[in-house]
C-alpha cells in the first residue's frame, strides 16, 4: 500500500511541512510506502520530497491513498482532482482575502481563488481540519459533515529542544529588559499593529525598560512599512524589533529569553507558536479569534476586547504576581500534553485506519 | 472579557489602574488617538506602495491583451523554427526584464518607504505643527531645519558631557536619548527641547523631561532655572539665527558663574538624511564663536567621542 502526500511547499520550519513530515514518519513506521510531492521546496525539502509532476505515475492506482494538504491556492490541486487514488484532504485554512485588501493585491487574488476552490475539492473519502474551526469551514464549503474530522498539528518541539540557542540573540534579549514576543509571519490578519499598540501602553504607562520582538518573515513590504511607521509615530520605533525569519537557535533564544507571548491575530487556523510558547513556559495573552481559543484549550490568557491600557495593566500584574504566572504556565504545560506525538499518532491512526485497513482504528475522529 | 485559564477575570482593579494612568497623563490625547488609528490609514497616508503600482501595471497590460509569457511550445511558429524561437526568446527576455525591474523595485521598497516616511511624512507632520501653532508659510521655510536628522553621538560623548560643569543642564536638540539618560542619572537634566517631535517622543517614552516646540526659545523663556550650570546646543541647526541669539543670551544671563555652554559643530557629520550634505545648513564655527563671545563666554574647542564642540565658559 502506498500513501502519497501533496503539499504546496516542503520547507524547514513551516507548519504545513512539519505536519506532512510527521505523517510521513508515522506512515513509514507503520510499514507503509510513503512519498511527498511538492510544487516547490527548499534545501531541507529536497531531502524528502519530489516535485509534484512526478506524482502523475501514481495517480491512476485506485489502491493508493492520496493526502492533499490544502493551505493556499496552488496549481497542484489538479492532481488531486484528477487522481483515482482514495483521497484525504487536510485543510490548513486560507486567510480571508479581505485582510490583504489594502496591502497586497496579488494575495487578495490568490486567497479568493483558494477559498472559491474549496467546494470543488469536496469529493474525497475524508476531509480533516487542523482544528474544529477549520473543519467547520469545510462543512460550510459543502463537505459532508460525516466525512470530516480533526487532526491537530503535532508541533515539532523536539527540534527546538535539540538546538543550542543563538548566543548573541540570547545575550541581547537577556539584558534585563522585559521582552514581549510575537512569532510568525508579519501579515495583516495577525494584526501586529495591535501588538504594537499594546506594547506602547505597556512601555509608556507601565514599564519603560521593555521591548517588543517580532520573529518571523516579513513577506509584505507595504504592511511592514506601515508597522514601522506606526511604531515610529508612537515614539517607540527604537523599542520595536523586527528580526525577520530566524534560525531554530534564534527562535529558541526568543522563546527562552522573552517574558510574555502576545497574539492579536484575528484569523488563525491553528497557531503553532502558542504551543511553542506553552512549551517554553511563556505566559500567553491571545485575542480569542479563529482557532485560537480551541488551541489554547482553556490555558493562558484569552481576551475578547482589545482594550490596550487594560491589557497593559494585566501584563504588569503578571509581572509582579508570580503565583498567577505559575498557575498560567502550569495550565499551559498541561494543555500541551494533548498535542504530544502519541496523541497525534492515535488520532492519525483513527482517522486513516479505515482507509488503510489498519488494526486499532477504533476512535471516530469525525465530529 | 478576559479569561485566565478559562475563568473570567475581575477587571475592576485593572480598569481602575489604567484610568489612574490616563489621569496622570501617561496616555496623552495624541497617544490615545493613535491607539484608535487603523493601520490602513497609515498605508494610505504614509506608505507608497510600489507593489500596487506594479500590480496595476501588470493587470493593465494583461487586460490590453499583452502576453507577458511566451507559449510553452517554442517551435509552434510555422514560418520557421529559428524565427519562432527568436520571437519567443525576445518576448521571454522582455518579460524577464520587466520582472527583474519589478522585483528590484520591491526590494527597494522597504528602503524607499523608510526614507519616505522619515523625510516627507515627518516634515509634513511638523509643517502642520500639532501644538506648535505655526502658520504653514513659515513652516515651509523651516522644513529643512526640522526634518534634518539629529547627529548620533557615540557612547563616550554623553559620558563626557554629563561630567561637564556643575548644576542643572538644559539641552537644545536631542541627539538620541543616551545623552539625556546620562544627564538624568546624574540628576542634572532640567529640560531637553527639540523641534523634532519624534526625538521628543522617544525621550518622553523613557520618562525623560523633554518637550517639543517649533520655537525652542519660547519654552526656555518660561523655564525656572535657578541652578543652571550647563546648556548644550546639540543640534544648533534646529534653530534659526535669531533663535540662536536668543538662546545664547538666555544662557549668558542664567548660567551660574563658571557655567558652560556647549555648541556642537556638526559640519562634516555626513550622515544627513537626504544623503546630500547640503541639505542641512550647518552654522559656521565663526558665527557660533562670535555669538558666544558677544554674550560673555570664554570660547575654546572641545572634543569628546570624536565629536567637536565649541565650549564657552561664563566668566565672573
Amino acid at each position: 500500500m502506498r500513501v502519497h502526500q501533496i503539499v504546496p511547499r516542503l520547507d524547514a520550519s513551516d507548519a504545513v511541512s512539519n505536519q506532512a513530515m510527521a505523517i510521513h514518519a508515522l506512515l513509514e513506521r507503520w510499514g507503509l510506502e510513503s512519498r511527498i510531492f511538492a510544487y516547490d521546496m527548499d534545501e531541507y525539502g529536497r531531502r524528502y520530497a519530489s516535485f509534484d509532476t512526478a506524482y502523475h505515475e501514481f495517480a491512476g492506482d485506485e489502491e493508493d491513498l492520496l493526502i492533499f494538504h490544502y493551505a493556499l491556492y496552488c496549481d497542484n490541486y489538479h492532481y488531486y482532482l484528477e487522481s483515482r487514488n482514495r483521497k484525504v484532504l487536510i485543510y490548513h485554512n486560507i486567510t480571508p482575502p479581505g485582510f490583504y485588501e489594502h496591502f497586497y493585491p496579488e494575495a487578495v487574488r490568490l486567497c479568493t481563488l483558494g477559498r472559491d476552490l474549496l467546494p470543488q475539492l469536496a469529493a474525497c473519502d475524508l476531509a480533516l481540519g487542523d482544528s474544529d474551526f477549520n473543519r467547520r469551514e469545510l462543512v460550510e464549503a459543502g463537505f459532508p459533515a460525516e466525512k470530516t474530522g480533526v487532526l491537530p498539528i503535532n508541533p515539532p518541539l523536539d527540534k527546538l529542544d535539540g538546538v543550542e540557542e543563538d548566543p548573541d540573540l540570547a545575550r541581547w534579549l537577556g539584558d534585563g529588559k522585559t521582552n514581549l514576543l510575537y512569532v510568525g509571519r508579519a501579515v495583516p490578519n495577525k494584526k501586529l499593529e495591535d501588538v504594537i499598540k499594546l506594547f506602547c501602553c505597556y512601555h509608556r504607562g507601565v514599564n519603560a525598560r521593555s521591548r517588543l520582538v517580532f520573529a518571523g518573515p516579513l513577506p509584505i513590504n507595504t504592511y511592514y512599512s506601515a508597522l514601522l511607521s506606526l511604531a515610529r509615530r508612537m515614539g517607540i520605533g527604537d523599542r520595536v524589533f523586527f528580526l525577520g525569519k530566524v534560525s531554530d537557535g534564534g527562535l529558541k533564544a526568543c522563546y527562552r529569553r522573552s517574558h510574555y507571548y502576545v497574539s492579536m491575530s484575528e484569523h488563525e487556523g491553528f497557531c503553532v507558536p502558542l504551543l511553542e510558547s506553552f512549551h517554553f513556559d511563556l505566559p500567553v495573552l491571545a485575542f480569542a479569534a479563529g482557532a485560537v481559543p480551541e488551541t489554547m484549550g482553556g490555558a493562558g490568557v484569552l481576551f475578547t476586547i482589545k482594550d490596550f491600557p487594560l491589557l497593559a495593566e494585566l501584563l504588569e500584574r503578571l509581572g509582579r504576581d508570580a503565583f498567577l504566572r505559575e498557575r498560567i504556565t502550569a495550565a499551559q504545560r498541561e494543555r500541551l500534553e494533548a498535542f504530544d506525538s502519541m496523541s497525534f499518532e492515535r488520532t492519525l491512526r483513527a482517522a486513516l485506519g479505515g482507509l488503510l485497513s489498519m488494526r486499532g482504528a477504533t476512535e471516530d475522529v469525525a465530529v | 472579557m478576559i479569561e485566565v485559564n478559562g475563568k473570567e477575570l475581575d477587571e475592576h482593579g485593572l480598569s481602575a489602574k489604567a484610568d489612574a494612568r490616563r489621569r496622570a497623563g501617561l496616555y496623552d490625547a495624541r497617544m490615545l488617538a493613535l491607539l484608535e488609528r487603523d493601520i490602513v490609514e497609515e498605508v494610505e497616508e504614509h506608505v507608497f506602495s510600489m507593489i500596487q503600482v506594479v500590480y496595476d501595471l501588470q493587470r493593465a497590460l494583461e487586460d490590453a491583451g499583452v502576453r507577458l509569457e511566451p507559449p510553452g511550445d517554442l517551435s509552434s511558429d510555422k514560418q520557421g523554427e529559428g524565427k519562432g524561437r527568436l520571437k519567443s526568446l525576445l518576448r521571454r527576455l522582455q518579460t524577464r526584464s520587466i520582472r527583474a525591474v519589478n522585483e528590484g523595485y520591491v526590494q527597494q521598497q522597504e528602503k524607499f518607504n523608510t526614507f519616505f516616511t522619515k523625510s516627507v511624512d515627518l516634515s509634513y507632520r511638523q509643517l502642520c505643527g500639532a501644538g506648535g501653532g505655526i502658520d504653514l508659510g513659515e513652516a515651509a521655510e523651516r522644513r529643512d531645519l526640522w526634518a534634518s536628522r539629529r547627529p548620533e553621538w557615540s557612547e563616550e560623548t554623553p559620558q563626557a558631557i554629563s561630567g561637564l560643569g556643575k548644576g542643572r543642564a538644559v539641552m537644545v536638540g536631542i541627539p538620541g536619548v543616551a545623552c539625556l539618560e546620562a544627564l538624568q542619572e546624574g540628576k542634572r537634566l532640567l529640560l531637553a527641547v527639540d523641534t523634532c517631535d519624534v526625538a521628543v517622543a522617544e525621550a518622553q517614552a523613557r520618562f525623560l523631561p523633554a518637550w517639543f516646540h517649533p520655537r525652542p526659545p519660547e519654552v526656555l523663556a518660561y523655564l525656572k532655572a535657578e541652578d543652571l550650570g550647563l546648556v548644550v546646543l546639540a543640534f544648533p541647526e534646529c534653530l534659526t539665527g535669531g533663535e540662536l541669539e536668543d538662546v545664547t543670551a538666555w544662557a549668558g544671563y542664567l548660567l551660574l558663574e563658571g557655567g558652560i555652554i556647549l555648541a556642537a559643530l556638526n559640519q562634516g557629520w555626513s550622515e544627513v538624511m537626504a544623503g546630500d550634505p547640503g541639505f542641512v545648513r550647518y552654522w559656521p564655527r565663526r558665527f557660533l564663536e562670535a555669538l558666544m563671545r558677544r554674550h560673555g563666554f570664554e570660547v575654546e574647542e572641545w572634543e569628546a567621542g570624536g565629536h567637536v564642540f565649541l565650549k564657552g565658559e561664563k566668566g565672573a
